[in-house]
């Protein structure tokens, strides 16, 4: 039984180490890129960018 | 928003289920904060509203989800749980919970693994899934369903509410 779950990045999904891990939005991120590129996607999103239907 | 014409025409699946026909079994699935979610043990008793959604893309399950959001404190007081699941990814139902700040856990199946066992096979085409609705109760038996034709036929929440009150809350 693991005593501490692995965690991973939201974007890339590579575990992350405790030390070097963001937390932010409720995720992990494993770098300051994977958080920038959550929040690129997070401002699409909140403009409402749908690209697949409801258009 | 504007229906596609090239949208084909289906009817939708909606039943009283057989209380001794189906069974919604145990899933566990990532959610949106990338915790490994546990239908079972989330329920603990409790009966479930099993919202199927398109993805963070499709403005009627943004609209389904933000809604059941605001009323979501009327299920939990009758004894009924809440869920959403898609076959999005884990970001982008990461991005949906950040969005919506919903109270209730948005679960991804990207791998179609529970999708399915409910009824919805894997389209050819992302656009052509389905909108669905499940209650099922504490004893995990789905009571009722509702499986859109199209992306926005979706039961009201008025039919959902008086169906817990009527067939649900009163056996939990």
């Amino acid at each position: 039984m693991k005593l501490f779950a692995q965690k991973k990045c939201i974007v890339c999904n590579m575990t992350v180490a405790a030390a070097s891990r963001i937390k932010k939005y409720h995720s992990y991120f494993c770098s300051q890129h994977c958080l920038e590129h959550y929040e690129k996607i997070l401002s699409d999103a909140k403009e409402k960018k749908l690209d697949r239907c409801c258009e | 928003m504007k229906k596609s014409s090239l949208m084909p025409k289906r009817k939708s699946l909606t039943a009283v289920v057989n209380e001794h026909q189906r069974l919604l079994t145990n899933f566990q699935l990532p959610d949106g904060e990338g915790r490994t979610f546990d239908l079972y043990r989330y329920q603990a008793g409790r009966a479930v509203l099993l919202v199927v959604y398109r993805g963070e893309w499709c403005g009627w399950c943004r609209a389904q989800l933000a809604e059941l959001n605001d009323q979501v404190s009327w299920f939990r007081d009758r004894g009924v749980c809440v869920v959403a699941l898609s076959p999005d990814t884990e970001l982008y139902t990461s991005i949906l919970q950040e969005l919506l700040h919903v109270s209730f856990p948005l679960l991804a199946d990207p791998r179609w693994q529970v999708l399915p066992r409910l009824g919805l096979p894997r389209p050819i085409q992302a656009t052509d899934i389905r909108p669905a609705i499940f209650i099922a109760t504490a004893a995990h038996q789905i009571v009722y369903q509702h499986i859109g034709a199209t992306a926005d036929d979706r039961p009201p929440m008025t039919d959902i509410k008086r169906y817990i009150t009527e067939r649900v809350a009163p056996i939990y």
